[in-house]
């Protein structure tokens, strides 16, 4: 069954949804059949990931202070004596 | 999550539960709190705050289901009520009319930034981490919670108690917020 192809304001609404795997797999498909006509869509799709992509790799995680658990836990025994 | 069921839990049904299901997010929690607050001390009471309301209302905690999305609702409500309340600089916006500005349907349009894939490659973390940084708590806290720690829409909508349209449309203007900042910068180094 072949659908209408999406308008490109259709594309741009669900750009982040598709990039945030909020679609269903025939939505996708449809998405990617749009991103081959259309340049503006697939330059934006593409810097969107390099963004998130950018996000995932450079934001470190910071290590948790070491005394963090052993605080929590000793204060939880506290209040679980009560 | 009913929210509302009570479940009777044993002290080593609490203890263990705790130790087994809570305890091992404490570097995603904190991690979290870090990025609210931007300042270590802060981040550890935020947490160790979050532990302790997580401990005391173990019973509306319906064994089986997301920890994780649990204990960060936990951990984002105290941020707001307690920290936020405290916190010397107050909001420089309104809110609601950041939100009401924001909702409105202009939102899903793209902004054309003249970012390049390359450009973006070529910025080092500490580029990206203060441009999400410097963005306003709330959409910082989105992009946060869907890019970093990977929640779906559904989740988030639990987590900040708002509408999955408006998890959505708040996600949008994040990153065409953080697009705007990231452009700025490349400009400004000279990369553009």
């Amino acid at each position: 069954m072949k659908q209408d192809a999406l308008s490109h304001d259709d594309c741009v609404k669900m750009l982040y949804q598709v990039i945030d795997n909020e679609v269903c797999p025939e939505e996708k498909e449809r998405f990617h059949e749009h991103l081959k006509m259309c340049m503006p869509c697939f330059k934006e799709y593409n810097l969107e990931k390099a963004i998130r992509n950018m996000i995932r790799s450079k934001c470190k995680k910071r290590e948790v202070p070491n005394d963090l658990v052993s605080s929590i836990k000793g204060k939880i025994s506290n209040s679980g004596a009560v | 999550m009913s929210g509302e069921e009570k479940h009777k839990y044993t002290q080593e049904e609490k203890e263990s539960v705790f130790e087994s299901e809570f305890l091992p997010l404490v570097d995603s929690l904190y991690n979290f709190a870090y990025r609210l607050t931007l300042n270590e001390d802060d981040a550890k009471d935020l947490v160790q705050d979050t532990y302790m309301k997580a401990f005391r209302f173990i019973e509306s905690f319906e064994k089986g289901t997301n920890a994780k999305a649990w204990l960060f609702r936990i951990l984002k409500n105290s941020f707001i009520n307690e920290f936020r309340k405290k916190s010397k600089e107050p909001s420089k916006v309104d809110y609601h009319e950041v939100e009401a500005f924001y909702n409105s349907d202009d939102v899903d349009e793209a902004i054309t930034t003249d970012l390049r894939v390359e450009t973006v490659q070529d910025m080092i973390g500490d580029e990206i981490s203060n441009a999400l940084n410097g963005l306003d708590v709330d959409f910082r806290t989105v992009i946060i919670l869907c890019d970093l720690e990977g929640f779906k829409y559904d989740e988030m909508a639990k987590i900040l108690n708002i509408p999955i349209g408006t998890v959505r449309s708040r996600l949008h203007r994040a990153r065409n917020l953080l697009k705007e900042k990231l452009s700025r910068y490349a400009k400004k180094m000279g990369y553009l």
